[in-house]
């Protein structure tokens, strides 16, 4: 019988091949998938960000983590399609904003929001408004990220939420930033609805806003 | 007219007070220097070097600068590099993509782009005035950029012995290099700096202890080189990296850059190690970029002398480079704080 505290373990420890293991044990044995990802592999995720936040996990642990994830979560998604049930907690849109070419946190978010469950679409950097509406529209995203690093580029997050309101859409989606030099005010006065400053709290922030 | 005296920063790296307080700066933009001076500048550091490098010192030295930096940036000659700024994944991913990586031929395009830039600057440096830098880009930087960040986290789990000869090699690379820089080039540097960012905003880049393990057995190499041609090391990081600060400054670094706002105040660097090792730095570029001249002299000359005032070795700018971005009036309102703060200490 399938030990499935290994399948926690497994996601907080970074074990990819243990993941995928359990999972196909697991299925094996008929057990729900939801269940698997409610009570195991989120909960594992929710753990290594805790340590994470707390400092006494790193960023190398979270990459570690989200790829064991995404092994596994790759396992359960014939069956969750076949229940017709939902694959993906939610779509995002991201992207580092027009003028900016840094790529690094940006890609942290990335790797974090896929291997939490989210489906990304990554627009890379130098992004312009008219692409996060366009991407936004095309794969009818429910977040779109935006990244800054540069104190002279995150003013364009600001043009970027105006075209989404030009286009009719800004209630459409959740608008979350994130970079070195943002805050949690700057993200209330351009009329972001969130603000996060690691790649883990945009994970938690993005299932805050989605409710998921 | 200001007269640049490089020895007069050196202090800084012996930790022990300058006879005036210095300006430092990891680095100005181009670009910067171009909307400050007027003048176009943009590819004359390959066409025409003498001609740009005077410009640039001559920039420096009118903003009261002792020396002005220098790094042949060493990612830049990276076959197929990128992965850095660039948006690539880096060119090796595997062991034999490692094996089969031309190391070998990264010096050699090294010296071909950066000897006539040394030579030039020889030329024309102003009497007084030296550079400071070296070898541009660090060690956990180049990795970066061969590699690729995340790919990089990955490595050392799933192939651990590929990492470590990875950070090997790029030791064994920088040695090379730097070796040469130090042999030819001392007479123009008033002392040497790596710069390699080694935390982000909460924590470091990697676990400390894989720093402490992989990167920073090869930055001594180059701390030892550099101390035994009887030359001091400064190195920039930026990011939020006390927890292995303990472990960098046993190294035997002479001097420290960079420091931002939103980790800590400038207040704690000078807390935790004025008593061990030279400061640079203190005003974060936001300030830098968004205060009105006023705002930005007001801040400096109040903070500025206090900082001159507690500190052993201490030399005064943004907490890392004068980018683009950074206006012209919030540079000079930190330039004549500075000009300030001496005149004032010239009357006491």
């Amino acid at each position: 019988m399938v030990k499935l505290t290994d399948l926690y373990n497994a996601i907080v420890d970074g074990n990819l091949e243990l993941a995928v293991s359990t999972t196909k044990e697991s299925l094996q044995e008929n057990i729900d998938p939801q269940i698997l990802i409610s009570d195991y592999l989120i909960k594992g995720m929710e753990e290594i960000g805790a340590r994470f936040e707390a400092g006494k996990a790193y960023v190398p642990n979270l990459l570690m983590s989200a790829r064991a994830m995404k092994g596994a979560l790759e396992l359960l998604k014939p069956y969750m399609e076949n229940n017709h049930e939902i694959v993906t907690l939610g779509k995002v849109v991201i992207g580092t904003v027009k003028g900016d070419l840094h790529d690094i946190g940006k890609n942290l978010v990335c790797s974090m929001l896929e291997g939490c469950g989210f489906e990304v679409i990554n627009l890379g950097v130098d992004v312009s408004d008219e692409k996060f509406v366009q991407a936004t529209r095309e794969y009818k995203a429910n977040i779109v990220c935006m990244s800054a690093l540069l104190t002279t580029t995150m003013v364009y997050m600001k043009e970027v939420i105006k075209a989404f309101e030009n286009a009719g859409i800004r209630n459409e989606v959740k608008i979350m930033v994130g970079g070195a030099p943002l805050s949690e005010k700057f993200a209330l006065e351009i009329g972001a609805d969130g603000y996060s400053d690691n790649a883990n709290a945009a994970v938690a922030l993005a299932r805050r806003l989605l409710n998921v | 007219m200001f007269q640049p005296n490089a020895n007069n920063i050196l202090n800084v790296l012996y930790n022990r007070r300058p006879a005036y307080l210095p300006l430092y700066e990891h680095h100005i933009d181009t670009e910067f220097i171009e909307k400050y001076t007027g003048e176009e500048l943009t590819g004359y550091q390959e066409t025409e070097p003498e001609y740009f490098f005077k410009k640039i010192t001559a920039f420096w030295k009118e903003n009261t600068y002792d020396a002005f930096d220098f790094e042949a940036p060493v990612c830049d000659v990276f076959p197929d590099h990128g992965a850095i700024m660039g948006g690539k994944p880096g060119p090796i991913q595997t062991r034999s993509d490692f094996e089969c990586y031309p190391f070998d031929e990264i010096p050699i395009r090294f010296w071909e782009v950066n000897k006539p830039k040394l030579d030039a600057i020889r030329k024309v440096l102003p009497p007084g005035m030296k550079a400071y830098g070296g070898c541009g880009y660090g060690i956990f930087e180049s990795a970066q950029d061969l590699v690729g960040y995340e790919n990089l986290c990955i490595l050392q789990y799933i192939d651990p012995e590929l990492f470590r000869d990875l950070f090997i090699r790029i030791g064994d690379l920088y040695v090379e290099l730097w070796s040469r820089m130090i042999h030819e080039y001392s007479d123009i540097f008033i002392f040497f700096r790596m710069g390699d960012d080694l935390g982000h905003r909460t924590s470091t880049m990697l676990e400390p202890t894989t720093i402490i393990n992989h990167i920073l057995p090869q930055t001594k190499r180059i701390i030892d080189l550099v101390h035994g041609n009887s030359k001091k090391f400064l190195l920039h990081s930026c990011g939020n990296i006390f927890e292995i600060m303990p472990d960098i400054i046993a190294l035997g670094i002479d001097a420290k850059h960079s420091n931002e706002d939103q980790i800590a105040p400038f207040d704690e660097w000078i807390k935790r190690y004025n008593d061990k090792i030279g400061l640079f730095g203190g005003f974060d570029v936001n300030l830098l970029a968004l205060g009105s001249y006023q705002t930005i002299y007001d801040e400096v000359l109040e903070r500025g002398a206090y900082y001159r005032q507690i500190c052993q070795g201490y030399g005064l700018g943004s907490g890392n480079s004068i980018a683009s971005y950074v206006s012209v009036d919030g540079f000079k309102g930190m330039i004549d704080a500075v000009k300030q703060i001496r005149a004032n200490e010239k009357q006491e």
